[in-house]
């Protein structure tokens, strides 16, 4: 006997009475979502849109009227709520499962269950280390040392990526301070010199500013001074009114590190998890802008790094 | 010998009506009790699948959970490179993709195949529209400038040491994502095929047609997450 | 008594056997090439595994044979010394050799051995048969799988040949980021892991569906032998947990071409955040691992001593409990590297999973009782697990208790931890059930004094090589290091010593399979006495798996009251009625 796997069967209705299943035979009857329903759905959906988008908008117009910086968390939830609410929708109407057999839900639920199991414990972790002791602590260097980016193993680089030796500097120091030396032998270049001078570099420095901040400040991506601009061009360049966030310095501990942020150290950190990775140095009450440098040890008590305390 | 595919098209070749992968020729495979069961159990073995693709994106999105709270200045300052509107865009055309290929399966559900055909090209085009939204807009303006992933990197105006690490999170989610997109068209164009060949499914055969919707969804049910949480952070 | 609804006969009556041949030599091998019949694809699934089994025992012999001395000195001629060479500059050599034997073993073992063995080879063959089913639900997904199989183990021999890999068969960042650099090895062995999960994937999903839609009619969740519960779990397991691998194993494939940073503290990222999700995975394949080896004790054990199986709801849920639990676990492999609160939560949650295995054990040791136990091969081997997976799993509470752990971590304790229940579990409950099925596969009686002398020397040599590694891992000796003070060399020894008793073990079975093969007696249909439907087909099956649709009429292990099928009440006396207990 042949037989193949598709071979067309009839189907004999009055077979298998024990039929496990608990469905009996001939109906065929597949629910049809009406074409109503569907448009519903997705105007819902994207008025959910709309909505999403224009949440969001305000939290930044309340920010910036109100001189005000709202949590990251509350961003968050109101962007994953809305998320949840449309994801459901989709679930619910376009993939029919609020009229399919219920076991396709519970395999969905069972799903979200683990992703959630995953992210939860995961960020326990990782939201956590160092709570008892300094020696678990992620060493917050912020990106990173750079160390190892030009790591050879028997003199042969690790990685197909571009093979840069950032000299122990992060990634985007390392990227700032090649621009900036590309811009001074630019204004070099235009002297005649074949190495830039002190003016070079600081007329390298200014154009630098005024590309960031013409792209950041005036397009409102970033109302403020960058922390790098040591000389303060974002005034001399003439952009301060565009500055609508000013921070005042009194009472608020937590911001003036902000603004005191090192190049290589900021502590601004409104995540999940308020001052994740600030040890007791940083919180300086007097408002006297401290921050420790990138080689000061991080796990020093506040006793010892602060003599006012 | 069991062969993988019995429907040999030794019927006489009058037209699409005789073609064995006409619907109303199809039957089902011999080791299901009946069609309905072959159907459940088809659209099961789909559910099962989508939950791995869920749970691949949950790894992508809990290292954007964990380098948020690790880093939230770093994500504040690479979402502004990001216009909103372009991934607003993003959105809407997946939502209506989505809309397009419920229409689809109804269409099929009620044996209208031109439908069916209608609605799937949209999905099509919405597909590529996606696609060359991300890529012309998104892509290759960043790339050009540099802000790329990890070592790639050569912005030079960064404001925040870590955001290297969002762009490698940035580019493997969407990036992950758009493969996505282009194994639900490919799905969707095999459909589409054999819908205009052969009008290979009606209200008794439309397993394929549910199936692909369903890994359609899922792309959009993906964006629905990665759009808030890539663009709309301040 | 039969348990066969006659009524509804279907055509396969002068159906033969799924092995005979058919269409001459090049014939049959484009058959099995391309078949979608699940015993055909559970037969070269078996085949398979046990080739990669072989393969990573060699590995583990030649670790083994390193072990043996301290230090390779190549000047006082020892065995050992010779393997890899001995002076300076060799013995840095040697260790990258060492390095590359153990992850080959590690990656061979798991991922091309361990986690596909019993569901893909086993579960493929006799899930639809004991549910009834004439096949399973996805049988084309079935040969996609199993060719998926297949290239991801081409992978991974070809990274080996070309050299081989040493970042440990859990590819820790940076190890997996940083060595080898100059070759595409860690990247293809990377790969190799990636598609085989892709593999287990399918094959778990096809069995999910398989147990929802396929059931014969007359078997409900609760008529279902302990081996399709077992074997659900698992696939529920593979579903769930392999994606994530698929994913951390993505990241690191970008991590190494293109230094995205997410692992590379360098950039920022976080290598333990790769051990998270490595283990998000990887703890709940251990359960893959070990649930289906449980599944098919279960039978073992009632089968062989004829007996009602004692809790059949408590094992059935445990198993899902042991599923459930699993996804939350894993941290207890990163006691030495998380915060303190995670760890906390971990270590308290691992000690949730010693419930549902000790109900398990439990209920095993009680359907014993009172048993007409026989001593065969299956018993033996039954029997075997019960001791060895009981020491296995009580030595992963000391691991998951946060103090002692801190000591025992990436100490030979674990190895020994592991070996006792990936080996003395999953292996042991592997080969017995190979020995139980045998006969209904190939349609042949093994050499049951031969089989008995195998299961004794795999007991004493299993014993022989790790228990001695329980007292090495606490007393300081750690894992993965190719030299060691010269104190530890006794036990190593007597450890090196017990693989040779295993490797003698494995290689009796092996003759005693050939011999079974070539010359082995006719097997009846129901040689045990089971009472699971698999035993109501002839051996070997026929194509079709039955020849009539198949009625259940009784539960799997009704010994007490049901004659099984094709045996004689002479050969298989029901107990007196009125000494039966109600269940
Ligand atoms: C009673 C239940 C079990 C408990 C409480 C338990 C606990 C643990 C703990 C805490 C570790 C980490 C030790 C360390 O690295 O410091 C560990 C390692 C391990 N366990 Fe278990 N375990 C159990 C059962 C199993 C089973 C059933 C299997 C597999 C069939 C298994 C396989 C492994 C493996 C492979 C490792 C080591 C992986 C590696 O580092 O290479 N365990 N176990
Ligand atoms: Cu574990």
């Amino acid at each position: 006997m042949e037989h193949s796997i598709d071979d067309v069967h009839t189907p004999n209705p009055d077979f298998d009475p024990t039929d496990p299943h608990g469905h009996g035979h001939g109906h065929h009857g597949h629910h049809i979502i009406s074409a109503r329903t569907l448009m519903t759905i997705l105007l819902i959906l994207l008025f959910f849109t709309v909505l999403t988008v224009a949440l969001s908008r305000g939290e930044v117009w309340i920010q910036d009227t109100f001189h005000v910086i709202l949590p990251q968390w509350l961003n968050v939830i109101i962007a994953m709520s809305i998320a949840t609410v449309k994801a459901v929708l989709v679930c619910a109407y376009f993939m029919g499962l609020r009229f399919d057999k219920a076991l396709n839900s519970i395999i969905m639920l069972i799903c979200v269950a683990a992703v959630i199991c995953f992210l939860f414990f995961t960020s326990i972790d990782l939201g956590n280390r160092g709570a008892v002791s300094q020696l678990r602590a992620t060493v917050p260097t912020p990106g990173g040392t750079g160390y190892g980016l030009d790591r050879t193993y028997d003199g042969i680089s690790t990685a197909a990526s571009p093979r840069i030796s950032t000299s122990g500097q992060p990634i985007t120091e390392f990227r700032r301070n090649e621009k900036l030396a590309q811009l001074a032998m630019t204004e070099a270049a235009k002297h005649g010199r074949t190495e830039p001078n002190e003016a070079d570099v600081a007329a390298g420095e200014a154009e630098f500013w005024r590309y960031y901040y013409n792209d950041y400040v005036k397009k409102g991506k970033h109302p403020h001074r960058h922390e790098h601009d040591e000389q303060n061009l974002f005034e001399s360049l003439g952009f301060a009114h565009h500055d609508t966030n000013v921070i005042e310095p009194v009472d608020r501990p937590d911001l003036d590190a902000v603004s005191a942020s090192s190049p290589n150290f900021s502590y601004r950190r409104t995540g999940i998890t308020p001052h994740l990775l600030d040890d007791g140095s940083s919180h300086d009450a007097h408002g006297d802008a401290h921050a420790p440098s990138a080689n000061e040890s991080h796990d020093a008590t506040p006793a010892e790094t602060d003599p006012d305390h | 010998m069991a062969t993988i595919d019995a429907n040999k098209p030794d019927l006489p070749a009058a037209g699409a009506k005789s073609h064995p992968l006409y619907w109303k020729n199809r039957g089902f495979a011999h080791h299901f009790r009946n069609a309905d069961e072959q159907f459940d159990a088809c659209k099961l073995g789909m559910w099962l699948f989508l939950t791995t693709e869920v749970l691949l994106f949950a790894g992508i999105f809990c290292a954007y959970a964990i380098f948020r709270m690790l880093y939230p200045e770093a994500w504040t300052a690479g979402s502004h490179h990001l216009d909103w509107r372009f991934g607003g865009l993003n959105t809407i055309v997946l939502l209506i993709s989505s809309w397009t290929v419920a229409s689809g399966v109804r269409s099929a559900q009620l044996g209208n195949n031109a439908a069916l055909i209608r609605n799937l090209l949209i999905t099509l085009v919405c597909a590529a529209l996606f696609v060359f939204i991300k890529l012309y807009f998104e892509y290759i303006p960043k790339l050009s400038m540099g802000k790329a992933p990890g070592t790639f990197f050569s912005y030079p105006y960064a404001h925040d040491p870590h955001e290297p690490l969002w762009w490698s999170v940035y580019y493997i989610g969407t990036g992950i994502h758009a493969l996505h997109v282009f194994i639900g068209a490919g799905l969707l164009t095999w459909v589409l095929v054999r819908a205009i060949k052969y009008e290979a499914y009606g209200p008794t055969e439309y397993t394929m047609v549910e199936t692909s919707a369903l890994y359609w969804h899922l792309v959009d049910l993906v964006w629905i997450f990665l759009f808030p949480l890539l663009y709309l952070i301040h | 008594m039969t348990t066969v609804d006659t009524t509804h006969e279907l055509d396969h009556h002068d159906e033969g056997s799924y092995l005979t041949p058919k269409y001459g030599a090049m014939g049959t091998v484009w058959d099995w090439m391309t078949t979608v019949d699940h015993k055909k694809i559970g037969v070269m699934y078996l085949f398979a595994v046990l080739f990669m089994f072989f393969l990573g025992g060699v590995a583990a012999l030649a670790v083994r044979l390193e072990l043996l001395e301290p230090v390779r000195i190549a000047a006082d001629g020892s065995i050992t010394g010779q393997l890899f060479g001995g002076d300076g500059e060799a013995i840095a050599t040697g260790n990258q050799v060492y390095n590359r034997l153990f992850t080959l073993h590690g990656a061979i073992m798991v991922f091309m051995f361990i986690v596909p063995s019993v569901p893909a080879s086993l579960g493929n063959f006799f899930l639809p048969l004991m549910l009834g089913a004439k096949d399973v639900a996805f049988p084309r997904l079935n040969l996609f799988s199993w060719y998926i199989y297949v290239s991801g183990s081409i992978f991974g021999i070809a990274s080996i040949v070309l050299g081989g890999v040493d970042t440990g068969w859990t590819f820790y960042t940076p190890y997996s980021t940083t060595t080898d650099a100059d070759h595409w090895r860690v990247l293809l062995m990377v790969l190799a892991a990636f598609v085989l999960g892709f593999s287990s994937i399918l094959t778990g999903l096809n069995f999910i569906v398989t147990t929802h839609k396929l059931r014969a009619p007359g078997m409900g969740w609760f008529d279902m032998p302990l081996f399709i519960w077992a074997i659900y779990a698992t696939s529920i397991i593979q579903v769930l947990a392999t994606p994530v691998i698929g994913i951390t194993l993505l990241l690191l494939i970008f991590e190494r071409l293109f230094k995205v940073g997410i692992f590379d503290p360098g950039l920022g990222g976080d290598p333990v955040l790769y051990q998270h999700f490595f283990w998000f995975y990887s703890h709940p394949v251990v359960y893959v691992m070990i649930l289906p080896g449980m599944g098919i004790i279960s039978e073992l054990l009632s089968v062989h001593c004829r007996k009602q199986i004692f809790g059949y709801r408590a094992i059935a849920f445990s198993s899902l409990g042991i599923a459930a639990v699993s996804f939350i676990v894993w941290g207890h492999h990163m006691f030495t590297a998380m915060g303190e609160l995670a760890s906390t939560i971990f270590s308290a949650l691992t000690f949730l999973v010693a419930i549902p295995t000790a109900i398990k054990v439990f209920n095993w040791i009680a359907t014993l009782y009172k048993g007409s136990i026989a001593i065969n091969t299956p018993m033996l081997y039954a029997l075997s697990f019960l001791f060895l997976f009981s020491i296995g799993g009580l030595t992963g509470l000391p691991l998951g208790a946060l103090a002692t752990d801190l000591h025992l971590h990436d100490s030979y304790f674990v190895v020994a931890h592991f070996h006792y229940v990936m080996m003395g579990g999953t292996v042991i409950a592997f080969i017995g059930g190979i020995h139980h099925w045998w006969p209904k596969m190939f349609g042949r009686m093994y050499n049951e004094k031969a089989g008995m002398l195998g299961c004794v020397l795999v007991f004493i040599g299993f014993n022989l090589t790790f228990m001695t590694q329980f007292f090495l891992g606490t007393q300081g000796m750690p894992r993965r290091y190719a030299s060691y003070v010269d104190e530890f060399q006794f036990l190593h020894s007597l450890s090196t010593y017990g693989s040779w008793f295993l490797l003698a073990g494995f290689l009796t079975h092996l003759f005693n399979f050939i011999h079974s093969l070539v010359a082995g007696p006719k097997a009846p249909p129901n040689p045990w006495g089971g009472l699971t439907v698999e035993w109501e087909t002839e051996s070997p099956p026929i194509e079709h798996n039955f020849h009539h649709e198949v009625l259940v009429k009784h539960g799997p292990y009704d010994f007490d009251t049901v004659v099984p099928p094709h045996c004689d009440e002479r050969d298989f006396p029901l107990p007196p009625q009125d000494q039966v207990r109600a269940h």
